[in-house]
């Protein structure tokens, strides 16, 4: 599927660098395990987020937030 | 570093350094890992530990004390508070010394500490049994044996859950976390008190807290449920009680975190793998202080690790001690303190209003807290409803 042809919800976790403090707390409330610290980086899995939200729901400072999809992204985000 | 250890222990918050220090003192040989570059930093806490029962695992040194807090006040909304003895003396720690004093003991003890250096993931056998860890050290890929992993990962914990063991909260268990520390709080701050300030429209589900660090200096915090996380971000429901209270501090530090307060996990054991403090969710389900909780846990299963080494068999099922003697000791003073924080967060602002209040023209410290409660109880009749699943624990009127 072309990414213009996906559906009008489909969006990605996108981690605002300037914002996130590297805390680990969206870590801990992933059911996936596709979000995680490393090297103090946080990444997130496209390929296995379910993009339930909880993370951005929960994230102290508004660090996470739902990007529209970019081509870069699409190919690997699950729908 | 070597190839294989008895037990390697990864991530050196205080749950790590007293198992990794407790399991050398036994006569295994021991690894701890750390990811950080440096122990302790940044800090994640507001520091508080009780005196007490922290003096098994390391001697009180005025070093990194940085206040010692005589009693604790308890605010509703309108300002009106209860001042409540603590049940120990408690300490405000300077964690960077703290962590890095627990990690300089377990060294002392023959444990191999490495810092940055990070669990990328977990070796099994072809039963599925944890073998060893996979980690990446000052840039370089290593593959190290042992026969028992311990998780001291704290609260985002992945080698537990690389090992199986259930550890993703739900949201209504988990506390979402932010904190200034701050100067200039301009003569509000009382250096011996401890501040905690209740009310769901200041702090959803949670508090907020000013625990001093000096004079003029406090951690200044706040945690929120994360089931009620998404009107507002704990950052700025924090903001607004700042500008109310300290307009004129200035802020030298800023933390972020989470805390699991499910009350530890069902199970903290799985094949070859044993979870420790933040990882095996054993902080406080009421006010998420894990410190404490997270030595007391470590050392319990590190003492099991010890004797499964040493007789040879460290199978599950010896392992499992290690969750029994936590039940036996935290699991009915935790489903107690669980249920209180439900009661709380159903309640009303008016009526935590209304408990403060109360409380507070009560001459508590004559008083036991069965008396307290009575009294309480006699004055607002609903909370005995309230207060049913709290009372089937079986502990507070006891
Ligand atoms: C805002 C806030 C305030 C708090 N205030 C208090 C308080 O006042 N009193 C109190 O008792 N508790 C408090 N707590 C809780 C307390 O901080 C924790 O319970 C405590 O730190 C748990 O210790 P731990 O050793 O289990 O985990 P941590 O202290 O979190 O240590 C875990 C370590 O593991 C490392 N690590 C993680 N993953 C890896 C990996 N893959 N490889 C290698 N290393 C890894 C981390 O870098 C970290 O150093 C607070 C928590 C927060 C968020
Ligand atoms: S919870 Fe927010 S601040 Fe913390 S690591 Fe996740 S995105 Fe960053
Ligand atoms: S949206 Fe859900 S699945 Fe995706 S990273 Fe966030 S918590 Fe994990």
């Amino acid at each position: 599927m072309k990414s213009e042809q996906r559906p009008q919800h489909a969006f990605f976790v996108d981690v605002d660098r300037n914002l996130c403090y590297y805390c680990g707390a969206c870590v801990a409330v992933c059911p996936p395990d596709s979000i995680f610290l490393e090297n103090s980086h946080l990444k997130v899995d496209h390929q296995t987020c379910t993009r339930c939200e909880r993370c951005i729901a929960m994230c102290p400072v508004h660090a996470l937030s739902k990007a529209p999809l970019t081509p870069e992204v699409s190919h690997e985000v699950k729908l | 570093m070597k190839s294989s250890y008895d037990v390697i222990v990864v991530g050196a918050g205080p749950s790590g350094s007293v198992a990794a220090r407790r399991c050398a003192e036994g006569g295994l040989s021991v690894l701890l890992i750390e990811k950080r570059q440096e122990i302790g930093a940044p800090v994640r806490c507001a520091e508080a530990i009780g005196q007490d029962i922290t003096r098994p695992y390391i001697d009180i040194n005025p070093k990194w004390i940085d206040a010692r807090i005589e009693s604790y006040a308890v605010h509703n909304l309108e300002g009106e508070h209860v001042i409540l003895p603590p049940t120990e003396p408690t300490l405000i720690v300077n964690r960077k010394v703290f962590d890095w004093e627990l990690a300089n003991l377990a060294a002392r003890a023959g444990v191999d500490v490495v810092t940055r250096t990070q669990a990328e993931g977990l070796i099994k056998d072809d039963s599925g049994r944890v073998i060893g860890v996979r980690l990446i050290s000052l840039g370089k890929r290593h593959e190290v044996l042992a026969k028992i992993v311990i998780a001291a990962d704290g609260s985002e914990s992945q080698v537990a859950r690389w090992a199986g063991l259930k550890t993703v909260p739900p949201m209504s268990d988990y506390y979402v976390g932010f904190q200034y520390l701050m100067v200039g709080l301009g003569g509000k701050l009382k250096p011996t008190i401890c501040e905690y300030h209740l009310g769901h429209s200041q702090a959803p589900h949670g508090y907020i807290w000013v625990f001093p660090k000096g004079e003029d200096c406090a951690n200044v915090g706040i945690v929120i449920g994360a089931d009620v996380a998404d009107k507002a971000t704990a950052q700025e429901y924090l903001d607004r009680f700042c500008d109310k209270h300290y307009p004129h501090a200035s802020i030298l530090g800023v933390v972020a975190g989470g805390i699991p307060i499910t009350g530890a996990l069902k199970h903290m054991v799985t094949d070859g793998v044993m979870a420790v403090g933040d990882a095996a969710h054993q902080a406080d389900p009421l006010t998420a202080g894990g410190i404490n909780l997270g030595m007391i846990g470590a050392e319990m299963a590190a003492e099991v690790a010890v004797k499964a080494i040493r007789t040879g068999d460290w199978s599950t099922r010896v392992l499992r001690e290690y969750e029994h003697h936590w039940n036996h000791r935290f699991k009915r003073q935790h489903s107690a303190l669980y249920q209180l924080r439900k009661m709380i967060n159903r309640m009303s602002d008016d009526k935590i209003s209304a408990l403060v209040h109360t409380v507070s023209t009560l001459p508590i410290a004559e008083m036991s807290l069965g008396e307290v409660l009575i009294a309480v109880f006699r004055h607002h009749p609903l909370m005995l409803i309230q207060a049913q699943a709290l009372i089937a624990t079986g502990l507070i009127l006891k």
